[in-house]
């Protein structure tokens, strides 16, 4: 049989993002794999530079649908550190509960997309069913459901008091109970673990080279957690990454539908623990010098680094999502698997190119 | 051939569609149902038809419009020959030959879709054509003759001789279907990597064609279980629906699997079980031949 | 399979759980930002909104010296933050807690009730 290239993407149903790979068939067989990316680039970085840095959060935050809060956490966390900025614990504790509700609903569509992708709808719906708790939460206390723009420079917009936190305690309780009835389905149905296990083999030391991050290299057995840095609360919380020596498509299931575990069990803790005070402090100054944060996004590290030269405006802003550093391991993964099962390791690495192109 | 024949015949081509529209509407609810989900109307299919027959004519060139009819027509034949107490051999040849004309208009277009579409189905040809014919030499064993005509007037319902290969023609039905874990060449919707593989390239009034022989098929692989249970009718028409709520079951409750497994599954499980039944009626003396 | 099949028969038997969209709609939890809407009687021309705003929606054209000052803002550009509204002096500006309906064209548009 001859080579037929076969476009997968930027416009295909199992993969609603702009990216192309141009894969190179031998009968089923994946032998070449081109990644084309540069579909949707929208200047954000170069339009922060033109904004004050104070309504860059807003800006930041759209850098991606999916894990905005972290986006501006990280901004904020940026500007905190180049302003030295003392931001009041109430604030971190509450930056710590929304992160965690953010990877939550991350990891919960990326089951579903999962799931979808295996044709397996209805534990497709019963993920994004689940889900809608989380942003019914991320709704009630922050004001909206994705785009949630509380977290400022400084610390958050909103509060979360007693009677609110009563709500949320019982929403997070019927989320548990939903997710008790999907979590044993992603992790011991036979089709699904046919379909994953063994596909996508990410080796460990080249996970480690090729400069992978979050969950993907987190599957291929390295306890690498940006979190372990202890940004906002992480730090007083405490908590072990969770690692998984599969190196597989499977062990990036699981350490996603563990992490769902272990976000839920901060996200109490964080409740839980809120000490009282301030959720704000006043921003007065502008940011002069250089600084660089990391934080640890749903998908894998964020990095963004920023220079201020005393006005209100950032001379420059980088923002490196963690899409594009896993790009690369799709190089490895890919070649050799069947046409079949493309979709199920470009899916593993949680692909936001929103993110990569900002 | 005399005149309540074609009175038949004419009736069951103009119920067939209308059963299988419906049947798929049911189908719909069911499934949005067991997924939590309100789901179409009933009558969905249909009014997706009219909205598909009512889109303007865009093919690549004539030729997967001409495979698209000739899939039309063999299907209806074979339903006809059903209707018409023919031939069971003859009608599953005919069967096999439209699934072959589908998997031709996809690859007489050259979009790589279609083309690993095609392969698939093929391949899917290959996994459920023998259990089908299998099944018509169990129950031409058993009955003594391939005709429609003869099997209806068998007096003792073939369910009790062969349940197994009635187990046999459940995994060709949600082949046929494209329901999981058998969407291999094209899925119900449109997320699987081949987008829908064999039905890619096809669009407006020629996919509403397509749509219109989906609902001949079905309601000719129905019938066919439903010779199961003859005398009377009503059971045998509860057999088959009670099957396809199964294979519904069954499509919400697994993922989309490779053709390899589907392969496995239909040559070791399906023929093996037909086989087993065969061996078990013929040589074990259960229910010799009357 | 068997772990999904308990899912499925709860799901069957406890009903659909999705609203048919436009005919139910769902009430709004208390404090969401929903439609901003402007009432340009109370406002003072301060300026705080327009230049507050991260999506430069709103924006002030004229002057206060001819008296023509007008205060326009546009919904399709505004991100729904909130920040004019908390800055807002004289509560010219009040969010709502449900959105805004869908809209085919630019209209302005004021709200007969009174704000929550």
């Amino acid at each position: 049989m001859p080579r037929i290239t076969f476009p997968f993407g930027p416009q295909h149903p199992v993969l609603p993002e702009a990216i192309q790979l141009q894969l190179t068939c031998e009968d089923e067989k994946v032998v070449e794999v081109t990644p084309v990316i540069g579909y949707m680039h929208r200047g954000i970085e170069k339009a922060a530079e033109g904004n004050p840095f104070v309504n860059n959060v807003f800006l930041c935050e759209r850098v991606c649908g999916i894990c905005s809060f972290m986006h501006a956490l990280t901004y904020c966390q940026l500007i905190e550190g180049l302003m030295n900025i003392n931001v009041p614990p109430r604030a971190k504790y509450l930056r710590v509960f929304w992160s965690e509700l953010s990877r939550i609903h991350s990891h919960m569509l990326w089951i579903g997309l999962l799931a979808d992708a295996l044709g397996f709808e209805s534990l497709f719906m019963q993920c994004w069913r689940a889900r809608e708790v989380i942003l019914d939460v991320l709704e009630m206390t922050t004001g909206q459901r994705v785009i949630q723009s509380s977290c400022v420079i400084g610390g958050v917009r909103r509060n979360i008091d007693g009677e609110l936190a009563k709500t949320v305690f019982n929403l997070l309780d019927e989320f548990k109970k939903q997710w008790d009835a999907i979590s044993p389905v992603v992790q011991k149905d036979y089709t699904i673990r046919a379909r994953t296990e063994g596909k996508g083999i990410l080796p460990k030391e080249q996970a480690w080279e090729l400069g992978i991050v979050g969950p993907t290299l987190r599957a291929s057995g390295w306890a690498h957690d940006c979190r372990l840095l202890g940004y906002a609360a992480y730090g007083e919380l405490g908590f072990q990454p969770v690692v998984e020596e599969g190196c597989d498509s499977y062990a990036r299931t699981l350490v996603r539908v563990r992490e769902v575990d272990q976000s839920l069990e901060l996200a109490y803790k964080a409740l839980n623990n809120l000490p009282e005070g301030e959720i704000a402090v006043k921003v007065k100054g502008f940011p002069e010098g250089e600084a660089a944060v990391c934080v640890e996004q749903p998908r894998g590290e964020l990095f963004e680094y920023a220079r201020g030269n005393g006005t209100p405006h950032l001379e420059r802003l980088k923002i490196r999502t963690p899409t594009f550093a896993n790009i690369p391991a799709l190089l490895v993964m890919l070649p050799g698997s069947e046409l079949a099962d493309v979709p199920v390791i470009t899916l593993s690495i949680d692909p936001c190119i929103a993110c990569t192109e900002r | 051939m005399n005149g309540s024949d074609i009175l038949m015949a004419l009736a069951a081509l103009a119920l067939a569609p209308l059963i299988g529209g419906i049947l798929r509407g049911l189908d719909r609810i069911l499934t949005a149902r067991m997924q939590g989900r309100i789901g179409p109307p009933l009558w969905q299919p249909f009014y997706d038809f009219i909205k598909l027959c009512a889109k303007s004519k865009k093919a690549s060139h004539r030729g997967p419009v001409v495979w698209a009819w000739a899939y039309l027509v063999l299907t209806v034949t074979a339903w006809l020959l059903f209707v018409l107490r023919q031939d069971l051999l003859i009608l599953l040849f005919i069967l096999a030959f439209a699934g072959a004309s589908l998997a031709l208009g996809a690859f007489s277009v050259r979009s790589p879709y279609a083309h690993f579409g095609a392969y698939r189905e093929l391949l899917q040809m290959l996994a459920y054509e023998p259990i089908l014919l299998l099944a018509a030499v169990a129950i031409f064993l058993k009955t003594g003759s391939f005709m429609v005509g003869d099997v209806l007037g068998f007096e003792q319902p073939l369910l009790i001789s062969l349940p197994l290969t009635l187990v046999a023609v459940l995994i060709a039905l949600g082949i046929k279907m494209r329901k999981s874990p058998f969407d291999i060449a094209a899925s119900e919707h449109a997320h699987q990597e081949l987008v829908r593989g064999v039905y890619t390239e096809y669009s407006g009034p020629t996919l509403a064609l397509i749509e219109l022989t989906h609902w001949y098929e079905l309601v000719l692989v129905l019938g066919i279980i439903s010779l199961f249970w003859v005398i009377p009718l009503w059971v045998g028409i509860i057999i088959a629906l009670s099957c396809y709520f199964l294979e519904i079951l069954i499509d919400n409750i697994t993922a989309r699997l490779r053709w390899s497994w589907m392969l496995t599954v239909g040559w070791s499980l399906g023929v093996g079980l037909i086989l087993l039944n065969i061996v078990i009626v013929e040589f074990f003396g259960l229910g010799l031949r009357l | 399979m068997p772990q999904m099949l308990s899912n499925i028969i709860r799901n069957l038997v406890r009903g659909p759980v999705t609203r048919r969209y436009p005919k139910t709609k769902r009430t709004a939890f208390p404090g969401v930002r929903g439609e901003i809407v402007v009432f340009e009687d109370r406002c003072c021309y301060c300026g705080m909104c327009s230049r507050g705003c991260p999506a430069n929606a709103i924006s002030m054209t004229g002057s206060r010296k001819n008296g023509d000052i007008t205060l326009g803002y546009n919904p399709f550009a505004c991100i729904y933050c909130g920040k004019c509204v908390e800055m807002c002096p004289c509560c010219a500006l009040v969010m709502y807690e449900d959105q805004a309906p869908p809209r085919y064209k630019m209209e302005r548009k004021y709200r007969e009730n009174t704000p929550v």
